[in-house]
């Protein structure tokens, strides 16, 4: 670009410099106030509790007690007049009141990668292109940019992790396998000095690169990639991945386990600003003993998902906050021959509130005899996804060109009225 | 960057092209070039290969040792070396 002298400079130029001139200058003061920012004015922020495996409904949120079908769960009584949950989850039922519960999602993926993959994007696996998450999407929209650190979190082991899609790798999740341990490659393996002397190495080496090829070189993200490593690697910021700072007894509130310290990890990172974080629990794939199984895992889901509802209405931040609590489909109603539940995406049941929308309603119903395939009511993935990206501020009805030259909506479905405050 | 991979890497020794390059080049210019030939398939523009020759003027055993490994980190964390071109 030409450089411009004052003379050359239009009114209109001017003006254009003279208000990013302010904005910059009143950038820090805003910084000052987003940080502090509680309640409903805050950006919205979406945590997803993945239930790899598929939960079973019948174990979790859709208990039906002494028919054929229900096995020995029994059912607690909740703050909502008639929803009662399974008795795997006692701290739960105090804290449900403040989500709502969705008993009759229907897809038509009954195996586990397809499965994941359309509860992540809502949309069905496509050879010709690959759709971004929910997560992703919600991180696309982000318009703090005080944050330094990786915007899309995913705790855990997930072996379908949702992607960025035809949005960009940089939306893909940044992955932390154990919330337990500290975030690997953060830090430098030489002192300050080698370190500066390298960076300053690698400016040369850039440059020759560069030379006639900017939009090549660009194209790859590397430099603004290693350029976001840099600053995440002296941000501040770095602390809300560092559980072991939360007094003694928060961190036993959310339970022992490593999917409990990730919710708390995920507690923090909303609260510092991350967009989308999931927290990944796996084990639901109940085909032998699915009740003891559904037992174990309650007993790890149960207090991290209260703690979790608990600290966000504690520290004001669950209006601001989605969350999402599902798995890639629910289990069949009736009970194999080894005590297991088998695949069943035909009416599984999910937790959703915060973020502004409306707590204690209660959606759908399968059938108490496991005959009838359908539930009433019937939910479709994407009208939740519609639901969730309409509270958090995304144009989900947009439509983007994908790299194969293809207009695609983000997201097919329609927002739920009935959640909507 | 911080990785285990490149540090592994870069760990000048004695089996190790880094820390053969440290040891056995007979001139600075051509411990720079052999370094620039083995991560990039390419001998150093002028620039270059004096920015690097100056960092080495001097120096013997490991403080070279660590000038050289510092190069070599720089030259596998360029865009060249990810996506050459």
């Amino acid at each position: 670009m030409a450089e411009l002298s004052p003379t050359q400079i239009s009114r209109r130029d001017a003006l254009k410099l003279a208000a990013a001139g302010t904005l910059s200058f009143a950038l820090p003061a805003l910084d000052a106030r987003a940080a502090g920012q509680r309640g409903a004015e805050r950006e919205k922020s979406l945590i997803t509790l993945w239930l790899a495996g598929g939960p079973s409904q019948l174990e979790t949120w859709d208990p039906h007690p002494g028919t054929k079908i229900g096995g020995p769960t029994q059912a607690l009584g909740t703050m909502v007049p008639g929803l009662r949950i399974a008795d795997l989850f006692p701290r739960a039922a105090e804290q449900i009141h403040e989500l709502s519960v969705i008993r009759s999602l229907v897809s038509k993926e009954g195996d586990h990668e397809r499965g994941a993959y359309f509860l992540k994007t809502g949309y069905r696996p496509d050879p010709t292109v690959t759709h971004p998450s929910i997560a992703a999407l919600v991180t696309q929209q982000q318009t703090n940019d005080r944050v330094e650190i990786p915007r899309n979190v995913l705790i855990g082991n997930d072996p379908f992790p949702g992607r960025g899609g035809y949005l960009g790798d940089e939306f893909d999740p940044f992955k932390v396998f154990n919330p337990r341990d500290k975030v690997s490659n953060v830090t430098a393996r030489v002192g300050d000095t080698r370190q500066q002397r390298r960076l300053s190495n690698l400016e040369i080496v850039e440059q020759t690169f560069r030379r006639g090829r900017t939009a090549t070189a660009d194209r790859t993200q590397h430099r603004q990639t290693v350029q976001r490593a840099l600053t995440m690697m002296s941000s501040d910021q770095l602390r809300a991945f560092e559980i072991e700072r939360e007094p003694e007894s928060v961190r036993a509130a959310y339970g022992e386990s490593a999917f409990g310290q990730g919710c708390l990890m995920a507690r923090r990172l909303v609260e510092t600003g991350v967009k989308a974080v999931q927290v990944t629990l796996e084990g639901f794939d109940t085909h032998a003993n699915n009740f003891d199984g559904h037992r174990e895992n309650g007993e790890i889901l149960d207090p991290a998902l209260a703690a979790l509802v608990h600290d966000l209405r504690q520290r004001d931040l669950l209006q601001s906050t989605v969350v999402l609590c599902i798995g890639e489909f629910g289990r069949t109603p009736n009970i194999n021959a080894l005590d297991g539940r088998d695949h069943w995406p035909s009416g599984f049941s999910a937790l959703i509130g915060g973020g502004g929308l409306r707590s204690g309603v209660v959606i759908g119903e399968t059938d108490p005899e496991g005959i009838k395939k359908s539930p009433a009511d019937p939910i479709e993935v994407p009208d939740l996804y519609a639901t969730i990206l309409s509270v958090v501020g995304v144009e989900y009805d947009q439509e983007l060109i994908t790299p194969i030259g293809r207009p695609l909506a983000l997201c097919e479905g329609t927002p739920i009225e009935r959640l909507l405050a | 960057m911080n990785g285990d991979l490149v540090s592994e890497l870069i760990e000048a020794n004695l089996f190790n092209s880094v820390g053969g390059v440290a040891a056995m080049a007979p001139t600075h210019e051509q411990c720079v070039a052999a370094a620039f030939l083995i991560c990039l398939s390419r001998p150093p523009t002028p620039t270059e290969s004096s920015h690097f020759v100056a960092q080495l003027q001097g120096t013997t055993d490991k403080p070279r040792q660590r000038v050289v490994e510092d190069l070599f980190w720089s030259l596998l964390n360029t865009t060249e070396f990810s996506w050459n071109h």
